[in-house]
């Protein structure tokens, strides 16, 4: 370990810094984005009854290309640059989506079906009832969705580092192409720190957000 | 605009018009099952109406068309003269309490806000809502230290009290109960029972409640209605009405072998010949060769039996009944459970009453049962044995727990077909072995 370097590269407010930013930027974008895309997505399979088994095997399906033949094929469909974080974060979000509409379906197929009817008999609209009703009673599964894809992207982002664009994971490439190792080990134990972190604050915003679901769906 | 002058028309109705008139209504399913066919049916006002039936005989369709929760194939529905379709969905479900099985409350909201449910869609103030809801808490008996509870963190039963509570919110003059109290332990179901007939009587509200417990069905219903697969009605009438006289088999088999037994329920015991027993202090202080006294304890309350065939053993007490309060039904059953053959009565207070010989209260089930017979109209005609009935008046008290055969015989006499047996075993039962049953039962309980 060479402390020296960390404290050089702190000293000048670069690498290290900048490339946190960066890294938190990359993965928890397409987190954000993923989440919009999913809720109403989700909904909508899990309302599907025969279409809703071979939606969710295709988002498994998607899953399952590797990551770094997307990051290098998006350039060409998106006409992006092939160095644009945009990239990246089109590519994890398309990651995101996949996982965690899986969590929104189930999420909203756990709704139990007397709840639905209860709030249909009390003379709730759909949309109220989808809104008020469905929609926190599935944030529980949604929220253990969230945390996995958070804490799945933040790890994700450093395969980006092959085509010059990881974040954190460039201290990877700097390391090994120069047989040092002080910034492999600051790049782990940053995204682990960083991994961590989220994981506790999602789980934080879930008792905020969600009282009545303490314990439930962790 | 329709749903004011419903509001107004249901307002003026207090003369026992109908509230919900179902004409000729069939909903077929998709897949070919009819649910309901043909139905005809009146849901008066300000009576509990109670729709059941074993699974599948249509009643959560039939309850679930009153709010639109499910629309009818054919025929029609109205709602105090107005037919459902040109009520809006949402407007007639906020004018219609809905209880449903473990409450259907809302996890994610407090008791408070769960209560507030309809008052909120209906714009009330917030703080108009919270008042309302409070004041609801007490009605159903909750503390007011629960409203900012989750429902996760109350009891069975509390979940179901807010479930009502939730339920009459807005003040409607209909609730729609959907087998309420089925996921409740029996002393629970028993209390919540009581808790909505008191609402009923004390509200005046409509009720339509299904269930699948003809228990349930008989102690909540002013009129019961059974319904069999297939959804049509087997038979509708008063409770007593249809446990004395099932119109057929499958009524006879669906209210179950103890109906005679449980039809006691709507006979009061106040009346009966309470006479006077000896208590005693001790078991051992009862002499060799008297008749068996009532062992007390210092504030009268009773404890058992002495009896001194027995020597110094205090036998069991058995079942005791109010002697103001109870039914014909709690009579007869402190009487078989007696080990001398005697129903004990005890006041209010819990202070030893007097007895009731098994005897005694198999004659008051004997004259209750030839009054149902005539109020029911049919050609039971002046059965000759009536004039048996004041003769047989119980001046004595007997103390050996023989089975009375009397009774039997002027039953057969009185033979109309459908008339009940406390033992009916089968079904359909032969008639007229009445009280055999029970002395048989009797005999058992007393050895």
């Amino acid at each position: 370990m060479d402390l020296d370097w960390i404290a050089r590269n702190l000293a000048d407010g670069q690498d290290i810094v900048g490339l946190l930013g960066l890294h938190l930027v990359l993965a928890l974008t397409p987190v954000v984005a993923a989440l919009v895309i999913s809720l109403p997505l989700g909904y909508a399979v899990s309302r599907t009854r025969a279409v809703a088994g071979p939606l969710l095997a295709l988002f498994g399906v998607v899953y399952s290309v590797p990551s770094l033949a997307l990051f290098v094929a998006l350039p060409l469909v998106l006409g992006t640059r092939i160095l644009d974080p945009l990239n990246i974060v089109v590519a994890l979000t398309i990651y995101t989506v996949a996982l965690l509409v899986r969590s929104v379906v189930d999420g909203f197929r756990g709704v139990p079906a007397q709840t639905r009817q209860a709030a249909q008999a009390m003379g709730m609209g759909p949309l109220r009832r989808v809104l008020t009703v469905e929609l926190p009673l599935a944030m529980p599964v949604v929220f253990a969705g969230l945390r996995v894809v958070t804490v799945s992207n933040i790890a994700l982002v450093s395969v980006g580092a092959v085509i010059g664009l990881g974040a954190l994971g460039e201290l990877f490439d700097l390391g090994l192409r120069q047989g040092f190792y002080t910034p492999i080990v600051v790049g782990i134990v940053l995204i682990v720190a960083l991994a961590l972190l989220f994981d506790g604050l999602i789980l934080l915003v879930q008792r905020l957000c969600l009282p009545w679901s303490r314990g439930a769906a962790a | 605009m329709s749903s004011v002058s419903l509001r107004a028309s249901v307002a003026e109705d207090d003369d026992g018009q109908a509230v919900i008139t179902f004409e000729a209504v069939s909903k077929t399913y998709r897949d070919g099952t009819t649910a309901v066919s043909e139905l005809d049916l009146v849901l008066p006002s300000d009576q509990v109406s109670v729709l059941v039936g074993p699974s599948g005989c249509g009643k959560t369709t039939t309850l679930q068309m009153i709010n639109r929760m499910i629309e009818p194939t054919a025929g029609s529905i109205s709602w105090d003269g107005t037919p459902l379709p040109q009520i809006r969905r949402t407007t007639l479900r906020r004018q219609m309490g809905y209880v449903i099985q473990s409450g259907g409350l809302f996890p994610h909201r407090t008791v408070l806000d769960n209560i507030c449910t309809v008052p909120t869609l209906l714009g009330w103030s917030r703080a108009r809502s919270r008042s309302r809801a409070l004041e609801l808490l007490s009605l159903v008996g909750l503390d007011r230290s629960l409203a900012q509870r989750f429902p996760a963190q109350l009891s069975g039963g509390q979940q179901q009290r807010v479930g009502v509570a939730r339920a009459l919110a807005a003040d409607p003059v209909l609730l729609l109960m959907d087998e309420p109290f089925s996921a409740v332990d029996p002393v629970v179901r028993a209390d919540l029972q009581e808790l909505v007939k008191g609402l009923q009587r004390e509200l005046g509200k409509t009720i339509v409640m299904i269930t699948h417990d003809i228990d349930e069905a008989m102690i909540m219903g002013d009129q019961v209605v059974i319904m069999r697969v297939g959804g049509r009605i087997a038979q509708m009438g008063t409770p007593d009405e249809i446990l004395d006289r099932p119109l057929d088999d499958f009524v006879a088999g669906f209210v179950g072998r103890d109906r005679g037994y449980r039809a006691l329920t709507f006979a009061p015991a106040a009346g009966l010949p309470v006479a006077r027993i000896r208590s005693v202090r001790s078991a051992a202080s009862v002499a060799t060769g008297s008749s068996p006294a009532v062992v007390v304890d210092g504030e009268g309350r009773p404890l058992g039996w002495a009896d001194a065939a027995h020597g110094s053993t205090l036998l069991p007490l058995g079942a005791t009944f109010a002697a103001e309060t109870d039914t014909l039904r709690a009579v007869v059953d402190a009487a078989l459970s007696s080990p001398v053959g005697l129903a004990v009565a005890v006041q209010s207070s819990g202070r030893l009453a007097g007895v009731v010989s098994a005897a005694d209260a198999l004659e008051a089930v004997r004259r209750r049962r030839l009054q149902v017979a005539e109020r029911h109209g049919s050609a039971v005609a002046a059965a000759p044995d009536d004039g048996d009935a004041p003769s047989a008046d119980p001046a004595t008290l007997h103390e050996e727990a023989g089975p009375p055969a009397d009774p039997a015989a002027p039953r057969q006499e009185v033979g109309h077909p459908p008339t009940p047996s406390p033992d009916r075993r089968t079904t359909p039962p032969p008639d007229g072995a009445a009280p055999a049953g029970p002395a048989d039962d009797e005999r058992e309980a007393a050895s």
